[in-house]
């Protein structure tokens, strides 16, 4: 056989091998940005539901709750505001149960992270791996979690931190791979904690 | 010559395909980088909306901070944080936030390399278009606003900053 035709074999089974690399490589982007995406819209759900009920810690339709924290640790709070504007104070709870695996796909760190008010209990499975609470007095000093209950009326400013991955492995070429990760951190300063 | 001839029609199909791959790999990192920059925009809005919330609660100004009612705005006082400097936790009116800059760690970014860069500004301003430029720190309006920038080396494929601004108003009933 002609060398020519050989030396052009040999290029295009390396032009196939490349399409093939490049076309795995497409593939994996595409599906990290899908997962990120999800991820993220995951992360942005869980986000609005905090942003909802935090700022109104200790609200009250026309008057005010006294305080309205009856419990604050590293991964739960529990306090009085009145969420629906209604004019009656509500109990809402937030707790991260690290006792309580999501058992929907393959990630191992991704626990139950519950939303109850007024007892009605939501169960939040996006794969939330990470929940903590911190809190600070108004000097910024850090009270430590758990903190006690005469130390409840100090707080005045609660930052969350809130990581959250995919709950299926976004798989690498040579085995393995990892989960997407998506953080989120805020620090709330209820109105009605003020003073 | 035919055999040469085929060599030939392989590298210009290489040379094609060296060119899509290129366009390809350019369009995965630009996703990437896309990616990373809209995680790293969304932590720079709640660092910056962290502050502007702090600062809604403390009082309009260091006159009013005991509850004085003020005649007029000729009361309240310069803007700035006085003798409390960068000390956040010392700050019990509005405009002590003016000049306040921090560095923060994020999830998004190793521990120790502070990514996210925060400056906040605070001054009166007046109607009607409540800019800062025209702003002044020591000539006392009823209305102050906060500008808080974040900037990351995240933000920076467009030379993009992050900027929230608040503006604040003393209402005081007139009798």
């Amino acid at each position: 056989m002609d060398t020519g035709i050989i030396t052009s074999f040999v290029v295009s089974g390396i032009l196939l091998l490349a399409i093939l690399a490049m076309n795995l490589n497409i593939s994996q982007s595409s599906s990290e940005l899908t997962m990120r995406q999800v991820n993220q819209q995951n992360v942005n759900t869980v986000a609005e539901l905090l942003s909802y009920d935090f700022p109104k810690i200790g609200y009250k339709q026309l008057s005010a709750i006294n305080n309205p924290i009856s419990v604050a640790t590293a991964n739960r709070i529990r306090f009085q505001a009145d969420i629906d504007n209604n004019g009656s104070a509500g109990v809402v709870e937030w707790f991260y149960d690290t006792s309580s695996p999501v058992n929907k796909g393959s990630n191992p760190d991704d626990y139950i992270l519950y939303r109850t008010v007024d007892g009605n209990q939501m169960a939040l499975t996006f794969g939330v791996t990470s929940f903590n609470l911190s809190y600070f007095d108004e000097d910024r000093n850090a009270i430590t979690a758990p903190v006690s209950s005469s130390n409840l009326d100090d707080i005045r400013f609660i930052q969350v931190n809130l990581t959250m991955e995919t709950r299926e492995l976004l798989g690498q070429r040579g085995g393995g791979g990892e989960y997407i990760t998506s953080p989120w951190q805020k620090t709330f300063a209820p109105k009605n904690l003020s003073n | 010559m035919v055999g040469i001839s085929e060599v030939i029609q392989t590298l210009g199909a290489m040379i094609i395909f060296s060119l899509i791959l290129l366009t390809a790999n350019r369009m995965i990192q630009t996703n990437t980088l896309k990616e990373v920059e809209s995680e790293a925009e969304g932590i720079a809005v709640e660092l910056a909306q962290s502050i502007i919330e702090e600062a809604q609660t403390k009082p309009f100004d260091a006159f009013t901070v005991d509850g004085s009612i003020p005649k007029d705005s000729t009361d309240f006082t310069t803007a700035g944080p006085g003798s409390c400097g960068n000390d956040r936790g010392c700050y019990d009116d509005f405009d002590d936030y003016d000049g306040y800059t921090d560095s923060f760690d994020t999830e998004l970014t190793d521990p120790g390399t502070f990514a996210f860069n925060l400056s906040v500004q605070v001054s009166y301003v007046s109607p009607p278009n409540y800019d800062m430029a025209s702003g002044s720190k020591t000539v006392p309006t009823m209305f102050k606003k906060m500008v808080v920038t974040v900037t990351s080396d995240y933000l920076r494929n467009n030379n993009q900053d992050i900027r929230l601004s608040y503006l604040r108003r003393y209402y005081k009933r007139d009798n």
